[in-house]
């Protein structure tokens, strides 16, 4: 009961309200484990599936994340404390030459409230930084967002980059943004493209749990 | 020049296809075109851009070479202060760039441009320079919600709604009473036919703010410019980038548009929207900008010749790109866009 009162009040937004009940539910022994699926996540997947039905829309979408956070600033601890890790890592950035950031920090927002960590690589980013990263964070998965059609080549020079870096069969790569389509996205030899962010989640969860 | 000698400008074509009747000729639509490709039609020696006149008349004599039957034209004051774009090298911004606008503190201390700021007499100027038959078409430095977007910040605004709404409709009505006022002012001029009004309001999938929140904060401004443009016998056409087809309603029966710009192939391709809006509003451009650009020259003047033909009978369709020329479009594959337009 208490894990679906959580998750509403995610949907809603209300961050007060979603930290007090987690406090609660802690407090009452139901296990972090849970109360992240069963609340949190579970919440963010309700949102996600609105947001792809345009039932609701951006700004919800972010109260909810906002929600979410705060929230796991709460759990987290204990989720580490018991060793319950992400079902991934995933590092996302937006490619060299564009500085669109409101796709990238969307698709990130709904990795984490798939349970995929995430590190922000920010925008403008060169495929060597991301080399770099690959090789230091060591994620199971590289998002790449860009939103012009000037830009969206930069996603195939990272892919390229990871190869001749000799990483590319470390990682699962995923694209999108205004411009990409899915045959760009195959083209330059990406795992996966979606067209949108609550899409695009859902896909990094399959990828990461079944492979590519 | 691209176009025939014998094919002169013709605002009252451009009238008839808003109107939905019969045209002499196909006509063509395109709103911001880049230096390069303006430098390319006027040539080397006409090319002036050194003050925002000199801009005015070589745009006008772009658009009359290219075989357009309008010049577009923005009167400058009513830029809304934003933060400087500090990183110079990249020429993409972010939405959530440029805030100024976060809390009552920061709203109460910001300089909101005046009305008095614009210089309206600069359209009748500029317009002794307007070839025989050739309208201006005016339009403002951004429109309602991307100046709201512009001064806020995407994401601040998204959170600001839940945090402090009053604060929200603050900055909306500063915003928006000011830009009907620029329309009510240039829709005085007789060199202008017709106003444009530039605003995106769609990512690729939905819109940016939902739909009520566009109906109750941005639409009613535009609904009263277009009226006010009716009234005095001009014509509204609306450009406004992303996904539309919760607002279309809006856009052709609410607020009244004559006609709508800006299509891209990632959310309704022109042929399809044109099969879904021409019996209602007149589609303006539309071959897909990213299109344009990787195409052949022979494949985009082979799909601007089909959107032409598709037309022919209903009209209610200007051959132009989905949303700019900006100047990474190759050259050739505008020739080839705008010859399928001008050749008879």
């Amino acid at each position: 009961m208490i894990l679906e009162e959580i998750s509403k009040w995610l949907q809603r937004g209300k961050t007060g309200e979603v930290q007090a009940l987690i406090q609660t539910a802690l407090a009452g022994d139901i296990s972090p484990h849970d109360i992240l699926n069963e609340s949190l996540i579970k919440g963010m997947s309700v949102i996600g599936e609105k947001f792809k039905k345009n039932e609701v829309y951006i700004p919800e979408v972010l109260i909810a994340a906002r929600a979410m956070k705060m929230g796991m600033e709460i759990l987290k601890p204990v989720l580490i404390k018991q060793g319950i890790e992400p079902i991934g890592k995933a590092l996302i950035c937006t490619v060299k030459g564009d500085l669109h950031d409101i796709g990238k920090n969307l698709v990130k927002m709904m990795l984490e409230g798939q349970g995929i960590e995430c590190i922000d690589l920010g925008v403008n980013v060169a495929s060597a930084t991301v080399i770099e990263a690959v090789r230091t964070v060591k994620p199971d998965l590289v998002c790449l967002s860009a939103l012009l059609s000037t830009t969206m080549m930069g996603q195939k020079e990272v892919i390229e980059a990871l190869k001749a870096a000799n990483l590319r069969d470390q990682v699962i790569v995923m694209v999108g943004g205004a411009p990409v389509t899915a045959a760009f996205a195959e083209a330059i030899g990406a795992d996966g493209y979606s067209s949108d962010a609550a899409s695009a989640a859902v896909l990094a969860k399959q990828l990461l749990t079944e492979g590519v | 020049m691209l176009r025939d000698k014998l094919r002169q400008p013709d605002f009252n074509n451009f009238i008839a296809l808003l109107l939905g009747k019969p045209t002499s000729r196909p006509v063509l639509f395109d709103f911001i075109i880049g230096d390069k490709i303006m430098k390319y039609l006027v040539g080397e020696e006409n090319f002036k851009v050194d003050t925002e006149f000199n801009r005015m008349i070589t745009r006008i004599k772009a658009f009359d070479f290219a075989g357009y039957d309008f010049a577009p034209i923005l009167v400058r004051g009513l830029e809304f202060p934003r933060k400087e774009h500090n990183v110079t090298e990249v020429e993409t911004k972010s939405l959530n760039e440029g805030a100024m606008i976060v809390d009552w503190a920061s709203y109460n201390d910001y300089r909101w441009p005046e009305i008095t700021n614009c210089d309206f007499s600069i359209i009748a100027k500029a317009g002794k320079y307007l070839p025989e038959g050739m309208k201006f078409i005016p339009y403002s430095y951004d429109g309602i919600l991307e100046n709201a977007i512009g001064i806020v910040g995407y994401e601040n605004l998204c959170l600001m709604i839940y945090d402090d709404y009053q604060l929200v409709c603050n900055v909306f009505k500063q915003i928006g009473t000011r830009i009907e006022a620029f329309y009510d002012n240039v829709l005085l001029y007789d060199e202008v036919g017709c106003i444009l009004c530039n605003d995106d309001w769609g990512f690729n999938t939905q819109t940016m703010f939902s739909p009520d929140f566009l109906r109750e904060h941005v639409f009613p401004y535009y609904r009263r410019i277009v009226e006010k443009a009716h009234r005095l016998g001009k014509y509204a056409i609306l450009h406004s980038c992303g996904y539309y087809r919760e607002i279309i309603d809006d856009i052709v029966y609410d607020m009244k548009f004559d006609g709508k710009h800006s299509f891209e192939d990632n959310i309704v391709p022109v042929e399809d929207a044109y099969r879904e809006l021409s019996d209602k509003i007149t589609v303006l451009g539309g071959i897909d900008l990213n299109f344009i650009v990787s195409a052949s020259s022979d494949e985009v003047y082979q799909r601007a010749k089909r959107m032409i033909e598709a037309s022919k009978l209903k009209g209610r369709f200007a051959l132009g790109t989905g949303n700019s020329v900006p100047d990474f479009v190759p050259i050739e594959n505008y020739i080839a866009l705008m010859k399928a337009g001008l050749e008879l």
